[in-house]
């Protein structure tokens, strides 16, 4: 038996384990590998940097605790950035563990950068509804949020809701997203497109292909792609954190992944090279 | 190692998914699938009630008395009528309803979307990246133009290049995919490795 035919009889869960193993060495001793900034990310950060002193950013968090470890780094980086210049954040989700995955992250940027809840930013929990909700929250903001934040508070008692009554007067909308139908689009639908509110999303690798037309388009101003967006965006606010960090193991992985599917190609090829040549067998 | 109950559960859970993949199909697994999927309806329907349903019935139909708002919830029970053989004809009016509500608002607000789609796509060809964009665009429609059977030599071309176009489009999806179910691995090793084993630094 040759050395492909026993590769690929090896029961997978060898793979996996090597597959582990590659991830979690970078993970206890970091390589600390260059990065370089992409184009999205730049757009996404001029963006962001372009909103006024003072402003305001309406956040939607619209992904859930699978798809945290892309999208938190994202959302952390980006309360740094606004909070910095002195942007104030309303944020919301429309799915329901949104408000909660992302919850303990912003309270610990808010902590740290001495930033006061309700004042410069506010999380108003999940608002269930889809493209219904999202039209409210034009035509009446409050109505659209229930008149609650995540806690119960009564949106009156906020100082940072005085005088924001409609999506339109947020100076940025972004959509942090990870969920299947995309949330971002149907933003761009009922409120970016007909009202001009300038809008950028971040998302997950696995949904950058899907979202990237309506970059390219210019809809969406800015884009996040992942973890590596995240990590883009992290080294270009000079904020390292956790994805910087996770970019190591991942391009191990991807090394690894690249040399199974080269060596499975070529055990392919050699398997069928070995058929042809073979004797054919004769029947009766 | 953390001494919290929180993190031991969490890392408990992890290792119990991972079973599946690791070792077979077994009761830690499914025990572990069983709870995560119990608590995730349970956090949605609390959520929704106590964030959304309890504050706008409160404000807007016991306060400011817009009972308008009663008739979306009317035709929102209406649904479960299905569930009583005799009246289940009911179900049929919201599902009606809702069908109209929904063909109209794709009429009025996709077209915004799709257009800008297009119009995005005439673009100057002053630049090899332009001209790649036009030619992938022109081909792929080409390609998923079914009216006539495509006979002619220039636009078999045109298809094969579409369908070119297409794989490569594939390819970068595929590879975009393999990146998000790394990452996915790598949130749960940081999480073991960090927050629960503390061997590795955060």
């Amino acid at each position: 038996m040759n050395i492909w035919k026993r590769l690929s009889d090896l029961d997978r869960r060898y793979y996996y384990v090597v597959l582990i193993l590659v991830v979690a060495l970078p993970i206890i001793k970091p390589w600390g590998l260059p990065i370089r900034v992409g184009s999205t990310t730049d757009d996404f950060h001029k963006t962001v940097e372009a909103v006024p002193d003072g402003g305001t950013i309406a956040l939607a968090i619209d992904y859930r605790s699978d798809c945290i470890v892309e999208l938190n780094p994202q959302v952390t980086t980006l309360f740094r950035q606004a909070f910095a210049k002195n942007v104030k954040i309303i944020m919301w989700s429309n799915v329901d563990e949104g408000a909660n995955v992302t919850e303990p992250i912003t309270r610990a940027v808010g902590q740290e950068m001495g930033k006061t809840y309700g004042v410069d930013w506010v999380n108003l929990g999940y608002k269930p509804g889809g493209e219904v909700t999202m039209k409210k929250m034009v035509d009446n903001f409050w109505e659209g949020a229930a008149y609650v934040d995540m806690q119960g508070t009564r949106l009156e008692d906020l100082p940072i809701m005085q005088g924001f009554n409609s999506l339109r007067d947020a100076d940025l909308l972004i959509d942090m997203m990870a969920v299947v139908p995309s949330p971002a689009q149907n933003y761009l639908k009922m409120v970016s497109i007909p009202y001009g509110l300038p809008m950028a999303i971040g998302t997950t690798a696995i949904q950058a292909p899907t979202e990237m037309p309506f970059y390219s388009s210019g809809e969406y101003k800015g884009m996040l792609a992942g973890l590596r967006g995240a990590a883009e965006y992290e080294f270009l606010t000079k904020n390292p954190g956790p994805a910087m960090m996770g970019m190591d193991a991942q391009s191990a992985a991807h090394l690894l992944v690249i040399l199974l599917i080269a060596m499975g190609n070529i055990g392919h090829l050699m398997d069928r090279k070995k058929r042809a040549g073979a004797p054919t067998g004769g029947g009766s | 190692m953390s001494a919290t109950l929180q993190t031991w559960l969490s890392a408990f859970f992890t290792i119990a998914i991972y079973t599946l993949v690791l070792y077979k199909d077994n009761k830690v697994f499914r025990f572990a699938e069983t709870v995560m999927i119990g608590i995730t309806a349970a956090n949605g329907i609390v959520l929704t009630y106590h964030n959304y349903i309890k504050p706008v019935v409160a404000v807007d139909i016991i306060q400011n008395h817009k009972y308008l708002q009663l008739i979306p919830i009317v035709l929102g029970l209406m649904m479960y009528t299905r569930f009583v053989k005799p009246i289940a004809w009911v179900s049929r009016i919201p599902m009606g309803f809702w069908v109209g509500v929904g063909a109209a608002y794709i009429l009025v607000r996709n077209p915004g979307v799709f257009i800008s789609q297009i119009t995005a796509s005439f673009l100057a060809l002053n630049k090899l990246n332009n001209l790649i964009f036009v030619v992938g665009v022109i081909a792929v429609v080409v390609y998923f133009y079914f009216t006539v059977p495509i006979k002619s030599a220039p636009m078999k071309g045109a298809t094969t290049l579409g369908k070119a176009f297409l794989l490569v489009s594939f390819g970068a999806t595929f590879a975009s995919t393999v990146m998000s179910r790394i990452s996915l691995l790598l949130g749960r090793l940081q999480f073991l490795l960090q927050d629960w084993l503390r061997i590795a630094k955060v």
